[in-house]
């Protein structure tokens, strides 16, 4: 695979008065360096190198840094970049490929209960996964109020997985630490740790972990918690909020599956 | 007369972690000054290519603001004809 | 006697919806149907854990899909989440291998197995299906003639997954209604977004939605609404007082379970449906269906 890098070199020597042109002719003289240019700075010259394989850039930088009037030389690799790097991580996910399918009609849009609340509707989320702009994806609000209703996905002409793209872009800004501070990624969070610790959901527990854990960022008003309250009290008295919660028999066997699902990597 | 700068940068580790570099490509390339940016494993992570003099510190500026950026070096591209040695009097 | 494994899930087992996992067991046998709880089930994950990390969401489902394959029934679950969760997981294992193999990992680890044959069924459609409305009909000893219902279904027994009722314009709880003796009414938002869970992370944008459809009920006469959804019960029930309050409205709309209605028709006795674990007490409406025997003077 064609790679290109910069070899940033320092000369050993003065420039001897001509500007370097016999170090550059000497550099250009090798087939793999297209060009060398002087420059001022940290360091004297950069040459590009342009070669079949990682491998033979990394022998010409040896047989440059060998030379005697060669003091240091660092070698900056060019990284091939896909064309899309987010279409493509998005895709790789079970029904992110039917991304591809949109025809951007905004049926979706229109159909969602919680568009008037998004960063971006479904429809755009979609037009900016393949435009490539992830940062932006997965820092916005959509993916987080998107309330599972499933409506974009059966009314979609083109049978796009739009809910469950939605839960990819959750899983997504996750992982790349993007979600700090949503309120949702706060309740999932304490949502699944209830059900590693226990094998099922305590409410209760679950609730007052995720109300905790949203006072310190101060993303939830403290006084949206205490209002709260009450209605925790009704539904107790009501016998709906078991105070102690219950953990099932095989929950070592979950837990060994857990954790040979996260040795495992990732779902593809 | 006009010639080119590389300017290297270093990104911040938690942006670089979290992949942003690609974003960051993007973001540069919006700034009309620079005339390319190519991602770079090494000793920085990107590699921008400016018009020298005039750009430069444009970009620079531009480039520094942010949040992501570490730090950035500057390289001038020497003209290739040597500056004239005044003459012995 | 129909047998099935049954799956409560969280919330009707011991959570908010507790009301709905008794009142389920009530009508059981009524109908004709043992109920078999799944030994040491596990949570589904629901939502959350889908959006968290896939392939442990899909290995946590897929130990309850394992344990249930054993008992060779189809898997039933009054909740329809668990029942969306479920089913996906399904799918997702038959539409690509590369996830099945390492879920097959996953599962190995723990001396389990999953061949991907058990059939995820909603109680409601079940109840549908396999019993039908003409036999639950033949059982009707107390019909709720008058009683002014709105058949809400909520999102996630009719969709995603097709080929249960009408996507678009479902008709199966509204028909159950009318089989029981009682009015269903027309209810143009009956399929229409309780807000889920969001109600806890985003309580406000949820309360809007509650409103619309407990506005929606109103306006077209119900009395009540019935639900087929441990989720919806909870937000349309306890969360009613905060919808008064932010949108100075004052609903007084019962929210039943469907188990709850159909059991009062069948004879059954009212104790056992947990009718009292309602926030919005549904006694008033519902006094002139319940006959209550005063002991003689």
């Amino acid at each position: 695979m064609e790679t290109k890098a910069y070899l940033m070199i320092k000369t050993a020597r003065e420039d001897g008065g001509d500007g370097h042109k016999s170090a550059i002719k000497e550099l250009e003289a090798m087939p793999e360096v297209e060009a060398v240019v002087p420059v001022s700075g940290e360091y004297d010259l950069v040459g590009i190198a342009i070669a079949d394989t990682p491998q033979a850039v990394v022998g010409v930088a040896n047989t440059i840094q060998a030379k005697e009037w060669v003091k240091s030389l660092h070698v900056l690799k060019v990284e091939p970049v896909a064309p899309n790097p987010f279409l493509e991580e998005v895709c790789s996910t079970p029904g992110g490929e039917t991304v591809r399918w949109c025809a951007q009609c905004g049926t979706c849009s229109s159909s969602c209960p919680n568009v008037a609340q998004m960063d971006y509707s479904p429809r755009k989320i979609i037009a900016l996964i393949r435009a490539g702009r992830r940062y932006d994806v997965l820092t916005s609000n959509t993916m987080w109020i998107c309330a599972s209703c499933y409506l974009c996905t059966v009314r979609c002409p083109r049978d796009v997985k739009i809910t469950e793209l939605m839960h990819t872009l959750e899983r997504l800004s996750v992982r790349h630490g993007l979600s700090l501070g949503r309120a949702t990624a706060a309740m999932y969070r304490a949502f699944v740790d209830s059900i590693r610790k226990n094998g099922r959901v305590h409410e209760l527990g679950m609730m007052m972990r995720f109300y905790l854990s949203t006072l310190p960022t101060g993303k939830m008003n403290p006084l949206a918690t205490i209002k709260m309250l009450p209605l925790a009290l009704k539904l107790f008295l009501h016998g709906r909020m078991s105070i102690k919660p219950t953990k099932i028999k095989g929950s070592k066997q979950l837990k060994t599956i857990v954790e040979k699902a996260r040795a495992s990597g990732g779902a593809r | 007369m006009g010639t080119k700068a590389y300017i290297m940068v270093n990104m911040e580790k938690k942006f670089n972690e979290a992949g942003y570099y690609l974003d960051a490509v993007r973001e540069l390339a919006a700034i009309p000054e620079i005339e390319s940016v190519e991602p770079v494993s090494g000793v920085c992570d990107l590699l921008v290519t400016v018009d020298a003099p005039h750009g430069v510190a444009g970009a620079a500026n531009k480039i520094q603001a942010k949040k992501w950026v570490k730090s950035l070096r500057v390289l001038n591209i020497e003209s290739a004809e040597p500056a004239v040695a005044p003459k012995p009097t | 006697m129909k047998y099935y494994t049954y799956f409560p899930g969280c919330s009707s087992s011991e959570g908010t919806a507790v009301a709905y996992g008794l009142s389920t067991q009530a009508i059981a046998s009524p109908l004709g149907m043992e109920l078999i709880e799944l030994e040491d089930w596990n949570c589904c994950g629901s939502t959350p854990y889908g959006s968290t990390n896939e392939l442990e969401a899909v290995c946590v489902a897929a130990r309850d899909l394992a344990l249930a394959e054993k008992t060779g029934l189809d898997l039933v679950t009054p909740c329809s989440s668990c029942y969306t969760t479920l089913n996906k997981v399904n799918s997702q294992l038959k539409e690509y291998p590369d996830l099945k193999v390492k879920v097959d990992e996953c599962l190995a680890a723990a001396d389990l197995k999953y061949k991907g044959e058990v059939k995820v069924r909603h109680l409601f459609e079940v109840i549908y299906n396999d019993i039908g409305l003409d036999v639950v009909k033949s059982k009707v000893v107390n019909p709720l003639r008058g009683l002014r219902v709105a058949p809400y279904y909520g999102c996630q027994l009719v969709r995603p997954e097709p080929g249960f009722d009408n996507p678009w314009n479902p008709q199966s709880i509204d028909h159950l209604i009318v089989t029981l003796g009682a009015e269903a009414v027309p209810y143009p938002l009956k399929d229409r977004c309780c807000g889920g869970s969001l109600v806890i992370p985003e309580v406000d944008i949820a309360l809007g939605l509650i409103h619309k459809l407990l506005e929606s009920a109103a306006s077209n006469g119900a009395q009540c609404i019935v639900t087929v959804c441990p989720l919806c019960q909870t937000n349309l029930d306890a969360y009613q007082g905060m919808v008064n309050r932010k949108f100075r409205t004052k609903y007084n709309l019962p929210i039943l379970f469907f188990t709850q209605l159909l059991g009062l028709a069948l004879g059954v006795e009212p104790k056992a449906l947990a009718l009292d674990k309602s926030i919005v007490s549904a006694e008033a409406i519902l006094a002139p269906y319940i006959k209550v025997t005063k002991p003689a003077v």
